[in-house]
């Protein structure tokens, strides 16, 4: 066994409230593909971050080839051969791959010399094996080739460690085998691959070597031959990987958050969402599944009223909802938890007296002729932080002192204490710590024995599967494919939101 | 954490006021006894408080009405065009139907007359703003300068007054003394302009605090997206904030000519003493945008220059000490609230 | 008739726009390196004036033009610290701290005058600069003065727009400015530090702004008045955004802009009996006309105005 590339000996890093690493070792040898994986929130990122020096760890040791390092940046970790690829690209849209790539060099004088650059890096290219068009802007290039020019960008960089942090969220299942197939082969050249993903299905094509983290541990620490779908799953769930049951009462028949053929476009003007058409039945949680970015937030902000809808319809419980306003949504009973908590959905450098009612202010009890009648926001403000347990100072305590978990709480109870007939809400339990997110699916399944009806949008699988009676899948602005519950399975699910069924429909014409 | 943020304002504040009075040390004043001459000259003499009050009035109107757009972060930096249209409107009312009508109605008209004239003047720039994005700072900007240019123009031509054309100085005919507004002092504003200047800081007051427009306009200021979520019609609140601010600004016009000049002046407008318009802005921000701690604010700013024109007289040190003072002040009060800003985290929702 | 009252229109214009536009093509090049690097910097129109009032005084008391320059560059620079400070270190809004700067530059401007001056009641006059008349070329009918008959200052300015064009699109550091404008956040993690280039940038915008200021008295009008800007900084950073962030871009608008300018000062002779203000209003106009024909929301860069705060 050769010598680890870099070494990670007792790491630990801990955020207000939550220990992201605890005593976390992690070698990582040349040649290899090493998966790191987990559930949500198990601490790769946390870990990766830490390497990359975007984190400074509380305890521990980082070496690279032998040598003891500290890291208190991303260039010094790029200096020492360490590279990383985001989930969300940090490159400059209105730039050329080839600008992109000259940011920041050090070595090659005053004058901005491209041609020379290109020169260089279409060698370099051919060395990697990567092949992208260097003088398109990047925001002409596809989500793949964005993510071909970043791996560019960081190769060039120097880097002999090179890590990817859920590559594949956003690509196509072609695009996945090209990414495959050029990690294989950089792994050749001698690198480290990092890879930290969720995918069963990723793991066992790519890996060599695996450690499994959960909850900030590591679990297991194994090589290829000793991988199997069963092992990787129990180490990376644990025992509790029963999915939560929650007692579930019969689903009434009447009524429902009907949306029929509805197209939507983009920020860019694309087609966002579309002919999209499904029913949210009262009673029941109707779970979105999909990667990130295939229409999720477009279809969302089109039913809420902050997007204009292009064709189709929406009626709820038999009133054609399709062209009102906000507000009018809100008087029909149709709340609405946003993904973007800090920015959407309070304001944070207010009172939460002000944000209890920031989608209510304009009705009675809290408004009167124009007027704000403070007594009763304040009493709702009140009521919401001991109803849902917000721990605060007190109601005029601004948003921000707030931790993340309360604020979801807050934000949850404001929308849910209010004429709640349908809900619709994303990612409602992302960066919770574990306390909060049960807490709030808790009460999202309350409301739906209460003949709610709730539409879920989440990324995290697993948490789709225990709380929704219906699973739809969004690949691409359509629906992929509608799952009940009695077929619930990760794989086959998974596999609808990577496009199954669909591309090939479409490239067998 | 708020009350940490006002002290360090006001910390700042005082060191503006420290700072400003180094400048008179260009002058061969000790800074020390010169910041003393200003106030004892600003607010302690009789002559200096009742100069002070009646400055203060246009001055306390404009910010007031300031406060509404700002709070929604939307810079309405036309004041002093609003200001100048205002009483463009006001005093051609005043010379053209006080023969007809009773002087009661002759105000009241030209009070409404100004509110408009305020308000149409801002009505372009907003529109360019929420239609086409356009910075509002620079569109109202410019309607300042057409506004002060037109009145020249005016008054050099149509509004000519006869007491004008002997001396050619730019100025209409005087208004009858019948419209003029009472008060306490001949020629100053401590009458009923006073109390106009009251009655309109403690309506914003209640306006920004209490009713729903000012509740959406805060959001607003806030964060736009919160505000599309809440369901507010941001185009809507921008524009009826915006014609309130307009419209007192050109309030302000109208009592500043009918309860202090008593003819339309051009000096009015091109000193930067009584450009109220622009000291406005000051006024407003330092007073948090809260229009009763304008009241305050603007006697204060109000007394500096009272107490800058006796120091004139007196010691001969210019007027413009006076600007840059606003400046130094304006710089440095807001810093004390950013300072206590920047160390302030926003709590930790780690998305891992 | 009429044809002959516009051709000769266009010739003044074409003449006159030149000088008139050097105040703001200075200011506007500098201030789009601010904004390039993201920095709002609404003070412009305090710095020109602080510019003004250095370059005059420096001029009437020295009669070194180079001096007079310098020292108003410097003048403009140093109030453009304050921004710095405020913008960058304290991350405060940078519209109020700019709106300070100008109301700072302005006070500051009258003060400075008055305190070497007095209240003399006709402002002393200047000399101005000497036109650089190149020999041959200067003789080719109506291009020729315009061109290549212009003052040493107006031909340096106009080489800071070339440079500052080369500087953004052709160099590592104008690159790495550049992106610092679009997202600090990936500048610093590629080694560029945000801070230290949005400081260099405002310098220059200060630097640019108060030698346009004294451009303006020492070149063009030979005085010095309250107000004398008029509003040209902020007409400058208006300009920037109809330019689109381009240099030569907003090199052309500052010259229509000059030549819309001269235009109505120009009108202003053959209407005698009409008060000269109401020409005056015309340009102002002129902007909002072109600032309405020019959607804004399109074309900055992407971190304009936003503080940059540090992760973690």
């Amino acid at each position: 066994m050769s010598t680890p590339l870099v070494s990670m000996r007792n790491i630990t890093k801990t955020f207000p409230g939550v220990l992201a690493d605890d005593n976390v070792d992690l070698d990582l040898f040349p040649e290899e593909i090493h998966v790191i994986m987990g559930e949500n929130g198990a601490g790769k990122t946390t870990l990766m971050n830490v390497l990359y020096g975007f984190y400074r760890a509380d305890s521990g040791k980082i070496s690279v080839e032998g040598k003891e390092v500290e890291i208190k940046s991303p260039v010094d970790a790029q200096s020492l051969g360490i590279g990383m690829v985001f989930q969300h690209f940090s490159v400059i849209e209105v730039f050329t791959v080839l600008e992109n790539v000259a940011i920041g060099r050090r070595d090659s004088g005053l004058r901005l010399n491209l041609a020379k650059l290109e020169f260089e890096i279409e060698e370099a290219q051919r060395e990697y094996g990567i092949n992208v068009s260097l003088n398109r802007k990047v925001e002409e290039l596809s989500t793949a080739e964005k993510q071909k020019a970043e791996i560019l960008k960081v190769l060039f960089k120097g880097a002999k460690v090179l890590i990817l942090d859920e590559p594949t969220s956003m690509l196509t299942p072609q695009e996945t085998e090209a990414l495959f197939k050029n990690l294989r082969s950089l792994k050749k050249q001698g690198r480290a691959v990092v890879l930290i993903t969720h995918k069963l299905y990723e793991i066992l094509e790519l890996a060599d070597r695996v450690t499994v983290l959960r909850k900030g541990r590591v679990v297991l620490n194994t090589v290829r031959e000793n991988i199997s779908p069963e092992i990787l799953a129990e180490a990376a769930m644990g025992h509790s990987m029963t999915v939560q049951q929650y007692e579930r009462k019969t689903i009434a028949e009447e009524g429902a958050l009907t949306i029929k053929n509805l197209s939507v476009r983009g920020d860019r003007g694309e087609d966002a969402v579309s002919s999209v058409s499904f029913d949210v039945r009262r009673g029941e949680i109707l779970g979105v599944a999909g990667i990130a970015g295939n229409g999720q937030r477009e279809l969302v902000e089109a039913l809420v009223g902050l997007r204009r809808i292009q064709t189709g319809n929406i009626t709820l419980n038999g009133v054609d909802m399709t062209h009102k306003s906000v507000r009018d949504r809100i008087r029909l009973a149709l709340r609405y938890v946003p993904e973007d908590r800090k920015r959407r959905g309070v304001a944070l450098d207010l009172p939460l007296t002000y944000n209890a009612v920031l989608r209510d202010h304009w009705q009675a009890p809290f408004e009167h002729a124009h007027r704000l009648r403070f007594s009763s926001i304040r009493e709702f403000a009140k009521r919401i932080i001991a109803e849902f347990k917000v721990v605060c100072s007190s109601e005029t305590s601004s948003a921000n002192e707030l931790s993340g978990g309360n604020l979801q709480k807050f934000i949850v109870g404001r929308e849910l204490l209010r004429d709640a007939e349908y809900i619709i809400t994303e990612n409602p339990t992302a960066g919770l710590d574990f306390g909060s997110a049960e807490y709030v699916r808790r009460i999202l399944f309350e409301h739906r024995n209460a003949e709610k009806g709730i539409l879920l949008v989440s990324g995290d699988l697993d948490e789709l599967i225990s709380m929704s009676d219906r699973i739809i899948v969004l690949y691409r602005g359509h629906v992929n494919g509608t799952v009940e519950r009695k077929n619930f399975d990760k794989v086959s699910i998974g596999a609808l939101m990577l496009g199954q069924g669909f591309d090939e429909a479409k490239t067998a014409v | 954490m708020a009350r940490y943020a006002r002290a360090l304002s006001t910390l700042f504040f005082f060191l503006a006021l420290c700072l400003s009075s180094l400048l008179f040390f260009l002058f061969g004043v000790a800074p020390l006894e010169g910041l003393i001459d200003l106030i004892r000259l600003g607010f302690l003499s009789s002559n200096g408080l009742i100069a002070t009050i009646g400055e203060a009035v246009p001055l306390i109107i404009i910010a007031a009405g300031l406060s509404v757009p700002f709070t929604a972060r939307v810079w309405n930096i036309g004041a002093q065009g609003q200001f100048v249209m205002g009483s463009i409107l006001a005093t051609w009312i005043g010379l053209e139907l006080s023969n007809f009508l009773p002087p009661i109605i002759v105000v009241i008209f030209a009070l409404l007359s100004a509110f408009l004239g305020g308000a149409a003047w801002i009505i372009p720039p907003i529109l360019m703003r929420i239609y086409r994005g356009t910075n509002e700072i620079i569109a109202t900007l410019m309607m300042n300068f057409v506004a002060v240019f037109l009145l020249y123009y005016l008054l050099r031509g149509p509004m000519e007054g006869a007491v004008g054309v002997s001396t050619h100085e730019p100025m209409s005919d005087l208004l009858p003394s019948t419209v003029m507004l009472p008060s306490l002092v001949h020629g100053a504003n401590l009458g009923v302009g006073l109390i106009i200047a009251l009655l309109v800081a403690f309506g914003l007051f209640l306006l920004l605090r209490y009713t729903r427009l000012g509740y959406e306009l805060r959001i607003i200021g806030q964060s736009a997206e919160a505000a599309r979520y809440a369901g507010i019609s941001i185009e809507r609140d921008v524009l009826l904030a915006s014609i309130l601010s307009g419209g007192i600004a050109g309030i302000a016009g109208m009592v500043e000519v009918y309860g202090a000049t008593r003819v339309l002046l051009p000096q009015i407008f091109s000193d930067i003493t009584t450009s109220y318009g622009y000291v406005g802005i000051p006024v407003a921000l330092i007073a948090s945008l809260n229009p009763m701690a304008i009241v305050l604010s603007a006697i204060f700013f109000s007394g500096i220059i009272t107490g800058a024109y006796g120091m004139q007289l007196e010691l001969g040190i210019p007027i413009d000490v006076v600007t840059s003072v606003y400046g130094i002040i304006m710089f440095l009060a807001p810093l004390g609230f950013y300072v206590s800003f920047a160390r302030r985290k926003i709590s930790k929702v780690r998305d891992r | 008739m009429i044809l002959e009252f516009i051709a000769s229109l266009t010739v003044i214009a074409l003449t006159g726009m030149v000088p008139r536009a050097i105040p703001v093509i200075a200011a506007s090049n500098g201030e789009l390196v601010d904004q390039s690097a993201g920095v709002l910097n609404l003070g412009v129109e305090g710095m020109m004036l602080i510019g003004t009032v250095v370059g005059f005084f420096t001029d009437f008391y020295t009669g070194n033009l180079i001096l007079a320059f310098l020292l108003a560059g410097l003048a403009g620079m140093c109030l453009s610290l304050l921004h710095a400070v405020a913008a960058v270190s304290l991350k405060a809004d940078q519209v109020v701290s700019g709106t300070a700067i100008w109301f700072i530059g302005w006070g500051l401007s009258g003060v400075i005058y008055r305190a070497l001056f007095g209240k003399i009641l006709v402002p002393p006059t200047i000399n101005s600069i000497p036109h650089l008349s190149l020999p041959i070329l200067s003789s080719i009918p109506i291009i020729g003065p315009i061109i290549f008959g212009q003052d040493p200052v107006a031909y340096f300015i106009i080489l800071t727009v070339v440079a500052v064009h080369y500087f953004l699109f052709h160099t590592q550091p104008g690159l790495n400015l550049r992106t610092v404008g679009e997202d600090p956040r990936t500048a610093e993690e590629m080694g560029v530090n945000p801070k230290r280039y949005r400081i260099y940038a405002i310098m220059f915008g200060g630097l640019m702004a108060g030698i346009g200021g004294a451009y303006l008295t020492i070149a063009i009008t030979g005085t010095f008045y309250y107000d004398l800007t008029g509003g040209m900084g902020f007409i400058a950073v208006a300009l920037i955004s109809f330019g689109k962030w381009k240099p030569f871009r907003t090199f052309f608008g500052c010259l229509v802009f000059g030549a819309v300018f001269v235009v109505f000062l120009t009108i202003q002779n053959y209407y005698p009996s009409i008060p000269y203000q109401f020409f005056q209003m015309w340009p102002y106009l002129a902007i909002l006309v072109i600032l309405s024909g020019v959607s804004a929301k399109s074309g900055g860069p992407a971190a304009l105005g936003k503080p940059y705060e540090k992760r973690d």
